[in-house]
């Protein structure tokens, strides 16, 4: 039962585990002797699953809240560094976007397996000349 | 003795959790399930914390300064694992200014003439 228990306080962040995981362990044993192992676990459940997502919110709150104080001590390096992660983001969002069009995606009609390239020029001279549309001849 | 009668009022008011905490813990220093178990007896079951939120409310009110752990051990052969709170010089302060607050509100509603049915 402390297995599942301690499975479940993994939901929290690992500064708050490891400061309060213990204690939080030892309640949860006190709790499962005043009122059984199921009627424990279960209430165990209703009580971490929201309480550790208010922890994670609390925490990435400080961390939010940090950042923009350091990025108002220096808004300098602060603007260069959204600037070249915005760049960063943006050229490979675009080298993906034309990787799927040309190289993952399937062409844009059906059977595109059946697709044959039609070529036709003199045989001698400068060799083969391709004539459809896919490829005009030059 | 420092005056923390502006950083107090920052904080009212307080959650009723918080309230209840400074309460369990004013008189003497308390581990986490006694705080449960006395807020359940003072309110005479109507609140009892889950563990969860106690120490969600622990970790808040020892980043504010309104609790503090303590080393010293009430009983030998205790559980390690219990960690003891006591209240600061702060959390008195807060609790005091939020019983002020509480007591002005009883005393408004009570000239407005609202009394509970029990009374």
């Amino acid at each position: 039962m402390l297995g599942f228990y301690r499975f479940l306080l993994r939901l929290y962040p690992a500064s708050f585990r490891g400061e309060y995981g213990a204690e939080l362990e030892h309640t949860f044993e006190q709790s499962v002797r005043d009122r059984g192992p199921l009627a424990a676990a279960a209430a165990a459940v209703a009580d971490v699953v929201p309480n550790a997502l208010l922890v994670q919110l609390r925490i990435l709150r400080q961390d939010v809240r940090y950042g923009l104080r350091a990025m108002g001590r220096s808004p300098g390096f602060a603007v260069t560094v959204v600037l070249v992660t915005a760049l960063g983001v943006g050229a490979n969002t675009a080298t993906f976007s034309v990787a799927d069009f040309v190289l993952l995606r399937p062409l844009p009609f059906s059977d595109p397996n059946a697709v044959v390239r039609l070529c036709e020029g003199p045989k001698e001279g400068g060799g083969w000349g391709c004539m459809n549309e896919l490829s005009p001849a030059a | 003795m420092t005056n923390y009668a502006g950083e107090a009022q920052a904080l009212l008011p307080l959650p009723s959790a918080t309230f209840h905490i400074l309460l369990a813990v004013s008189a003497e220093p308390r581990h986490g399930y006694a705080i449960i178990q006395d807020i359940a007896a003072r309110t005479a079951g109507s609140l009892r914390l889950s563990a969860g939120t106690l120490y969600r409310s622990i970790a808040r009110m020892v980043e504010q300064g309104l609790l503090t752990e303590t080393s010293k051990r009430p009983a030998l052969g205790d559980d390690e694992r219990r960690r003891y709170y006591r209240i600061t010089p702060f959390g008195t302060a807060v609790a005091r200014a939020e019983m002020g607050r509480l007591t002005s509100l009883l005393r408004l509603a009570r000239a407005s003439g609202l009394t509970p049915e029990s009374a």
